[in-house]
């Protein structure tokens, strides 16, 4: 039991050390610009493309019925997106506004 | 001291926005090297009231006047340049020790680096910490930026509030000119903790930066001793910062050189060289 518990405590303690970086990092993509991901080119490509993905997991669409946009105004960035859900006869449009960062000076 | 057809020098900003992560130890090095290559250099201490590139160089009993003065017009440049004794061509620009910042103001700051681009083929701007006014004046008539980064997120996160103010506030930016060129050095750096997972790696801060690799210094007591001693990296006995500081700087004047120190089984034979030479004196601790 004693010899099972130290493996159980070194490998927890490693564990949590191991994440340190990893967990360092999701931090820092969630509060670090968007600038630097914007400046990819494929980026609103690639956004678009697992946008329509997540959405079909709850609502069947196809790519043409999600659009997105990237405005910039000055100092500050809107991401707009737009989907449109198929219903019988009608249209929904649901607008996600964005506003990261910005007012930090 | 008349040269006609020279180009100008290229300015160089070393800057990171966190604190002490190791600007005035990475511009000395960097001005040094540069130095040791041949370049004719200046690096100028942009830190207003809290002066330490002297320090770190060496040259604190010999400042006599300073940026501020020559912007006054107190002193002329030649009177206030300090000539660093182990290089001819390096050259220091000393900060003023008890000025307030408003006394650095943007056509005083251009008129010196425009005397000084005529002088020399480099010139380095050590930034103080933060995004105010020594900070904003040391970057503004930069053509290139090296960002000063420790694998660390307040560091990540700063250097990329500098990258963002050097893209929009820099003299380039609102002249909507060529970009400042920027590097991205990564201080402080320990391969074994990576390993571990207890550090960011250099992928991850790439990741977030999105900024060329120029270097990447380990961690070393080489820097300690280098600046209680008053001589840059660089200039002093050869470590591994030092090498790693000549390669960035041979990366500044174009040369492709590998990056060292990033594989831990790299260092390993010479960290054991170290423990061996070390123990003589120490008492050995678990």
């Amino acid at each position: 039991m004693g010899f099972f518990s130290f493996f159980k405590f070194g490998t927890t303690r490693r564990h949590a050390n191991r994440n340190a970086a990893a967990v360092a990092r999701e931090r820092l993509q969630i509060v670090v610009s968007h600038n630097t991901k914007q400046k990819d080119p494929d980026f609103l490509q690639k956004l678009h493309h697992e946008l329509v993905q997540v959405i079909s997991k709850y609502v069947h669409i196809d790519e043409k019925q999600i659009q997105v946009q990237l405005k910039e105004t000055g100092e500050r960035s809107v991401l707009e997106l737009n989907v449109t859900l198929p219903q019988a006869g009608e249209a929904e449009e649901t607008a996600v506004e964005k506003t990261p960062e910005a007012a930090m000076a | 001291m008349e040269n006609t057809e020279k180009p100008d020098a290229k300015i160089i900003v070393v800057t990171s926005g966190k604190g002490g992560v190791g600007k005035t130890t990475s511009s000395a090095a960097l001005a040094a090297g540069l130095a040791l290559r041949g370049k004719r250099t200046v690096v100028i201490d942009f830190d207003i009231g809290l002066r330490n590139l002297d320090l770190v160089m060496g040259c604190e009993r010999r400042v006599i006047y300073d940026f501020i003065n020559v912007i006054n017009g107190d002193a002329n440049l030649q009177q206030t340049l300090i000539k660093d004794r182990r290089n001819e061509n390096l050259f220091i620009l000393p900060a003023s020790q008890t000025r307030d910042k408003d006394a650095l103001t943007q056509e005083g700051v251009e008129r010196v680096l425009n005397d000084l681009k005529k002088e020399f083929d480099f010139i380095l701007c050590d930034s103080p910490a933060g995004i105010e006014r020594g900070a904003l004046m040391a970057l503004y008539f930069a053509d290139e930026a090296v960002v000063v980064t420790n694998p660390e997120v307040s560091s990540v996160r700063d250097s990329d509030r500098i990258l963002g103010v050097l893209s929009s506030k820099s003299m380039r930016a609102e002249q909507k000119k060529e970009p400042i060129r920027e590097h991205l050095l990564v201080t402080r750096y320990s391969p074994a903790r990576v390993l571990r997972g207890e550090m960011l790696s250099i992928e991850d801060v790439r990741e977030i930066l999105s900024v060329p690799l120029l270097s990447v210094i380990p961690e070393s007591p080489a820097v300690l001793t280098a600046s209680n001693r008053g001589i840059p990296v660089t200039l002093d006995v050869e470590s591994d910062a030092s090498l790693a500081y000549m390669d960035a700087v041979d990366r500044l004047l174009g040369k492709n050189v590998p990056m060292r120190f990033i594989d831990k089984r790299q260092r390993m034979p010479k960290f054991l060289e170290r423990l061996f030479t070390r123990r003589r004196t120490e008492t050995e601790h678990s």
